[in-house]
């Protein structure tokens, strides 16, 4: 194998890593929604917390060894493809970040419930039914989408 | 685009998907493992029936477009590598065929425990969780590991 074979490896492991970790964290999300009880949203909601920690370990690995892609390819960081990728990487980022709060009271609020009444309250569902963070965490999985579809386009390359 | 580059986009967007439902259901199902509480049991396995299900249709997807792949890439089913991730794809599904399996019946038992009333029990983890199952589950990440190095190396291509 390549130098350049071995960097789009371990690139892609933390692409599926990113992309896997985010699977985890919006499908427990979903599946906390429909729970009844807060001890069963809270068990639910902490796969969401770990689903964002392997995302974390996978943005990581995929943007260390894509901008060193990027020096071994023979690409330059100013072409447009790379540029609009970067930004939409970042934008999902914060855009994740923003939508993944309403989720994160919710799973404090849960684990509080489920040692006291173990009942939703009209706060809980507020929290897991927040449109903002739906919508959010839609467009940054469109973003990331979108950057798949870059990568695998490459336009003006 | 080009039709490979769409073909390739769905391949690697059924990567996402078959990856995310199988971590998914490790999560849920190691977390599962780690209480005796019925009910949150029956939560986390519901969430691995989640990932079992869209680990079903991301292999599907990375299946049909990976065929098509070597066609359109003027590859021959018959190349070393093709084969071979083939047969791992192959072992794969079966591996995971069987990790679904144990944890659908640990589903549907702790289900029964709790419809007679039972609040805690240790035996769904034990029909899920045991070392066999758990060792079953690294080597699916094992020959998901080799089939993604096969995918970049090619080698004999």
């Amino acid at each position: 194998m390549s130098t350049f074979q071995i960097a789009l490896l371990l690139h892609l492991f933390g692409a599926v890593l990113f992309a896997a970790g985010l699977v985890v964290a919006g499908v427990s999300f979903l599946t906390a929604r429909g729970r009844s009880s807060a001890r069963e949203i809270a068990a639910v909601l902490a796969l969401a917390r770990t689903g964002v920690l392997i995302a974390g370990a996978g943005s990581v690995i995929l943007l260390g060894f894509a901008l060193w892609l990027v020096h071994l390819g023979g690409f330059s960081y100013s072409e447009t493809w790379i540029s609009a990728a970067l930004a939409l990487f970042i934008a999902a980022g914060v855009t994740g970040g923003i939508a993944g709060q309403a989720p994160k009271k919710a799973r404090r609020l849960a684990g509080r419930l489920a040692l006291e009444t173990d009942q939703r309250t009209p706060e809980l569902d507020r929290l897991l039914g927040n449109p903002a963070s739906l919508a959010l965490n839609a467009a940054a999985a469109l973003m990331v989408g979108a950057i798949l579809l870059l990568m695998v386009w490459r336009p003006g390359s | 685009m080009s039709t490979f580059q769409w073909a390739l986009f769905a391949h690697v967007s059924g990567v996402f998907l078959l990856v995310g439902g199988m971590l998914v259901s490790d999560v849920a199902a190691l977390r599962a493992r780690r209480t005796e509480a019925l009910r949150e049991v029956v939560a986390l396995l519901s969430v691995v029936r989640s990932g079992d299900l869209l680990a079903n249709v991301g292999a599907t997807i990375v299946l049909v477009f990976g065929l098509w792949l070597v066609h359109l890439g003027g590859y021959g089913y018959g190349d070393a590598w093709v084969v071979a991730a083939l047969a791992l794809f192959l072992g794969q599904g079966a591996v995971t065929a069987f990790i679904a399996g144990r944890r659908k019946r640990a589903h549907a038992l702790a289900r029964e425990l709790l419809a007679h009333r039972q609040e805690t029990s240790s035996e769904p983890a034990s029909l899920h969780g045991d070392e066999a199952i758990l060792s079953l589950v690294v080597l699916q990440n094992v020959i998901t590991v080799t089939i993604l190095v096969l995918m970049v190396w090619r080698p004999g291509a």
